[in-house]
């Protein structure tokens, strides 16, 4: 008689995470969906200028590796972040405040939708040259490793941008120095619209780091549980000295490149079957597994978290622009103030 | 509360889109984050989702309608307050859209009329200390010194009406233009104490008066009235007492003193007469200073005597004595030739009879004054032999009417023939 | 007859330039598959295939720098950066490679090539993706650097880039792409490169610009005629050997000289057009040459009250010219 293949219920002890933090994990990929979802529609009701570029589909690349991560360690981003802006903990009234650009955004309106950053969160605000972060953020490691500090740097990228000369730079860079840096490669496999094998001639990005001489790895980024525990082995390695890492999480980005991508290069059943993978309703169906979630408990956090961007995004929108004159601030140190003309 | 429903953001270059499909109707409930509107672009089609729940009220575009980024296209009534959603200038702000047109590069025209040729042939030389000191003395800007250079001008013959009282490229050309139409009509133009038409060499500070009376004889249409006077009265008042005088005043009186005192008296009946007039604006002065033309070498200048009406006879005489002295010398400043109200020419002292004299622009008249010859007059019928002095005054006739012109020269006359009345008070 | 937009005539000449001859070619991020961000390749795919129209990864040191070595073989390469803001990492490629290959080999090997540089503020794209940039290589000899205002000059522009000799950095103002229509001629036309426009004659003061600024810039100058002030409005059009004579000209003519452009003023074209004009032109001068341009804090921020004070427009361009008219 054939044995009967009974899918056996996961166990805590099994997945190796505490509930609490799977239950963190868990209500940081939520908050991310539902807030940027709310940011797409807010985008298409004409309520903030520019453009937005959408993660959703990704979530679990950037809540993973950044929960847990202390106040001082370092997150060096690229546009596709705001699963690690959420779970660094930048307030959500300033992630908002940055969509729209207002005065209480931490970068008083001045860069553009999506370059969330956060000093006090060690969170760096972005430039939109791709990998320009991860050169920085190798910076930050080198920095932490002079002044012999434990912190760590994870540099969030997407496989498009390694194919960019000052990526390789960065990463040789931290290879020769053992420097405490976690480079995380979100494969959404597409560069907008350049598919990866037109970007690169290896089909796993993470092959990248055997040339620099550190390990890399390639994973489901879909899986919110595995990113989280192979980013915390990465740290743990960075903190002890033993050098970077390179992550390949595999994952999708659901919409175009911004909101004003319809992303018609792709075809429907690659969206359709990547969807199939919702890195958030993985999580979800595993804490009703493990039973440390009830459908009842998701209707609760629903709510509260839409109540918590309903009441960001109406601060927001009450909130002002900045003055025109702003625009002067912050060119240099106050001693160096910027030559005005009156026109 | 009313709720504009805009065309969002499509696109960093997008700047319109068009409707496609109208999601829901007038009149239709809506749910936050229903679609209510497909909009296409060429970049990307899109559905517009509700902000709020509410009522449609109004769609205010019908499908295929072009519409521009911010454009309201629907009304929603809502309930409550909430924030209207912002629109983004993305359209021109002027204009439906651009057509730029092509146009050739065309070579500009010339920049100033006259060279320094022209010039040359005309007598107009450089003087070349005036020249650089007037470039010294002026605030002006690298092409006004270029000009003056080239075109022989001392900047302080210019009045300046840039940002305080510079003198501007503009200022320069107007009065090089002004030149060139005086050089242009100068065989036309006969100066006052000169009876053939001659061309004059004009240099320094005598170029300005030349310059005026050219601006003024062809923009003002001159009337010249003819009228004479007899002087026996005061012929023999002066007569007897113009040695005394001046042994005593150091001053030889001439008649000109006493004509300036007439025309004093007589204006006050005639005001008019003693006015400037500039574009739309007669000012009818209530001082009087009165050019008075002095002849010099090949040459005339106007110096002007100040406040005659505040002066006696003797210090009108001091005064063109002093004035006459600075003409021979050339030292004559601005301030004391400008401001006239009022000019006197004489030509007389060449021996003219008659003249029509140019009035000095902005005044309005100018009376020539000619030589005094015994002429056999009636007299309570009875010919008899008196001094007469013929007065030719030019008036503009714009604002001064002939009648007005004349009954002024009558009454100048009357207190001139009558000098007892009024000497005494003015010596 | 049918308007053309601006990006329309980039398209329209790509196609003409492509089937005219077959070492043209195309290299750049989006610009096959997907037609472009700004759509400005769409078709070229489908028409010339893919080893004529390059998906590239994101790798602007390549796209630059492998053109050059296309061209020292022969080819006509037209390579894309698709932001001005993105094109820093081929600056090694452009001013060692491009602008220098000639002078360093004595003539023997060329860089005809066309580098597509998309640029400009006024669409809400904030720090990165609003920069104009043209001053970076404006100032490095070597290299051609043209902005055309109009369809008609972004098509004869391209043409003569194309079959130039030369390295051109051709700039797209991306505000221009959709903004700026009108009826293009059917015949093959070029416009040359170094010759600039005069677009509206002017006895008074004379106002130079290119790219979105000459619109910017024409647009004061009908607002000036109203009040009496008779501006010449001259498009430059290349910037790159940029013309002298027709500006000089116009100087003569004006003696009154107002600048603009959208990029901050330190260090900008302006400021040279500015010098030599000063230095050349002295003795017919009548009041300082003045500029209009960006701020000068490190890009164009993004808060639409931020964009629109750091951009020049018309209300500051003739308050700039009546000062200058007082002067």
């Amino acid at each position: 008689m054939p044995a009967t293949k009974i899918a056996a219920k996961p166990s805590l002890k099994q997945i190796g995470l505490s509930k609490e933090t799977l239950l963190g994990l868990y209500t940081n990929l939520l908050k991310t969906r539902m807030l940027d979802e709310r940011f797409r529609k807010l985008f298409r009701q004409g309520r903030f200028a520019g453009t937005y570029f959408s993660a959703v589909g990704q979530e679990a690349t950037t809540v993973g590796p950044t929960y847990g991560l202390r106040d001082e360690d370092i997150i060096a981003p690229s546009h596709r972040e705001i699963g690690a802006a959420v779970t660094k903990g930048i307030p959500l009234v300033h992630i908002v405040a940055q969509i729209y650009a207002r005065i209480n955004s931490p970068d008083k309106g001045k860069t553009h939708p999506c370059h969330y950053g956060w000093r006090e969160k060690g969170f760096i605000s972005p430039s939109s040259t791709l990998a320009g972060q991860t050169v920085t953020g190798t910076g930050c490691a080198m920095g932490f490793q002079i002044q012999k500090k434990d912190n760590v740097v994870i540099a969030f990228f997407g496989e498009g941008a390694t194919a960019r000369g000052g990526w390789h730079e960065a990463v040789n860079y931290a290879g020769i120095h053992k420097l405490p840096i976690i480079y995380v490669c979100q494969n959404n496999l597409w560069a907008e619209s350049v598919p990866a094998h037109r970007q690169a001639g290896i089909k796993d990005f993470s092959d990248r780091a055997k040339a620099y001489g550190f390990p890399g790895i390639t994973i489901d980024g879909n899986d919110v549980v595995l990113v989280h525990k192979t980013a915390a082995k990465a740290i743990e390695r960075a903190r002890n000295g033993e050098g970077p890492t390179l992550i390949e999480c595999k994952t999708y980005r659901w919409y175009g490149h911004s909101e004003i991508d319809p992303a018609d290069y792709r075809r429907e059943e690659e969206i359709i079957e990547w969807k199939k993978g919702d890195p958030i309703a993985r999580a979800e169906n595993l804490l009703l597994d493990l039973g440390i979630h009830t459908s009842k408990k998701r209707e609760a956090m629903v709510e509260q978290i839409n109540q918590e961007i309903d009441e960001a995004v109406a601060a927001c929108e009450k909130e002002k622009y900045a003055e025109p004159e702003e625009a002067y601030n912050d060119v240099y140190s106050e001693n160096f103030p910027v030559r005005r003309d009156d026109y | 509360m009313e709720y504009k429903v805009v065309v969002p953001p499509l696109g960093e270059s997008v700047v319109e889109g068009t409707i496609v499909k109208w999601l829901k109707s007038e009149g239709d409930q809506i749910k936050v984050d229903d679609p209510i509107v497909e909009i296409m672009t060429d970049k990307i089609n899109v559905e517009i989702p509700s902000p709020h729940d509410g009522v449609m009220t109004k769609r205010l575009v019908p499908i295929d309608t072009v519409v521009q980024i911010g454009q309201e296209i629907a009304i929603m009534e809502v309930e409550g307050e909430v924030t209207q959603a912002r629109t983004f200038e993305t359209k021109p702000e002027s204009g439906e859209e651009r057509i730029p047109q092509e146009q050739e590069v065309k070579e500009p025209p010339p920049e100033f009329i006259g060279t320094v040729e022209h010039h040359e042939k005309i007598g107009i030389h450089a003087d070349k200390e005036a020249i650089e000191g007037g470039i010294k003395a002026v605030k002006s800007s690298p092409v006004v010194r270029r000009l003056a250079r080239e075109h022989f001008i001392d900047l302080r013959m210019i009045k300046g009406t840039g940002k305080g009282g510079r003198v501007s490229k503009d200022d320069v050309v107007n009065y090089i233009n002004m030149r060139h139409s005086a050089d242009k009509v100068k065989p036309d133009f006969v100066w006052p104490q000169q009876e053939d038409e001659e061309v004059i060499p004009i240099t320094g500070v005598r170029k300005v008066i030349s310059e005026h009376m050219v601006k003024s004889a062809f923009t003002i249409p001159h009337v010249t009235t003819f009228d004479e006077c007899d002087m026996s009265e005061l012929r023999d008042w002066r007569r007897q007492n113009v040695d005394q005088i001046e042994k005593m005043h150091g001053v030889r009186i001439t008649y000109l003193p006493f004509i300036a005192k007439a025309i004093i008296f007589a204006a006050k009946d005639f005001p008019w007469i003693n006015s400037t007039l500039e574009e739309d604006t007669l000012r009818v002065k209530k001082y009087f200073n009165i050019g008075m033309a002095v002849a010099r070498e090949n040459s005339l200048i106007v110096p002007v005597i100040k406040h005659c009406e505040q002066k006696s006879l003797l210090q009108i005489a001091r005064d063109m004595r002093d004035l006459a002295d600075k003409a021979a010398k050339d030292i004559l400043s601005m301030d004391e030739i400008t401001g006239g109200t009022f000019s006197i020419t004489n030509a007389g002292g060449m021996g003219a009879l008659g003249s029509t004299p140019i009035i000095a622009k902005p005044q309005v008249a100018i009376l020539g004054v000619h030589k005094i010859v015994d002429k056999p007059v009636v007299r309570d019928g009875e010919i008899v032999i008196r001094p007469i002095l013929n007065f030719g005054m030019s008036f503009d006739h714009r604002v001064i009417d002939g009648g007005y012109a004349v009954q002024f020269l009558r009454r100048m006359i009357e207190y001139l023939e009558n000098p007892q009345g009024w000497l005494i008070g003015v010596i | 007859m049918k308007k053309t937009t601006l990006i329309e005539a980039i398209t329209q000449t790509l196609f003409e330039e492509m089937e005219r001859d077959d070492r043209v070619f195309l290299i750049g991020q989006d610009i096959g598959l997907y037609g472009g961000v700004f759509k400005a390749t769409k078709g070229l795919l489908d028409r010339f295939g893919p080893e004529r129209v390059i998906d590239s990864p994101i790798s602007e040191v390549y796209i630059a720098g492998g053109s050059v070595g296309a061209a020292m073989v022969g080819l006509r390469p037209i390579p894309e950066i698709q932001f001005a803001d993105f094109i820093t990492p081929s600056m090694d490629q452009i001013i060692q490679q491009a602008a220098k290959l000639r002078y360093r080999t004595g003539g023997q090997w060329t860089c005809p090539m066309t580098i597509r540089v998309c640029c400009g503020g006024d669409v809400g794209g904030g720090l990165y993706h609003s920069q104009i940039n043209e001053q970076w290589f404006f100032s490095q000899p070597g290299l051609q650097v043209v902005m055309p205002a109009t369809p008609y000059d972004a098509k004869g522009l391209l043409k003569s880039a194309i079959r130039g000799e030369d390295p051109v950095i051709y700039f797209e103002h991306k505000r221009l792409y959709r903004w700026v229509k009108e009826e293009l001629p059917e015949d093959d036309f070029t416009v040359p490169i170094g010759k600039a426009a005069v677009r509206k004659e002017g006895d008074d003061i004379t106002i130079v610009s290119y790219g979105f600024m000459y619109h910017r810039s024409i647009e004061a100058a009908q607002a000036l005629e109203k009040e009496g002030v008779s501006a010449e409005v001259i498009d430059m059009r290349t910037i790159s050997p940029w013309d002298r004579e027709t500006i000089y000209e116009s100087v003569k003519k004006t003696s009154k000289v107002v600048l603009v452009q959208e990029s901050s003023k330190t260090g900008g074209v302006m400021g040279e057009v500015s010098a030599s004009i000063t230095e050349e032109m002295f003795d017919y001068l009548d009041a300082p040459v003045s500029r209009v341009c960006g701020l000068d804090v490190p890009a164009i921020p993004f808060a639409p009250p931020m964009e629109h004070f750091f951009l020049p427009n018309a209300e500051k361009i003739a308050r700039v010219v009546k000062k200058v008219m007082e002067y």
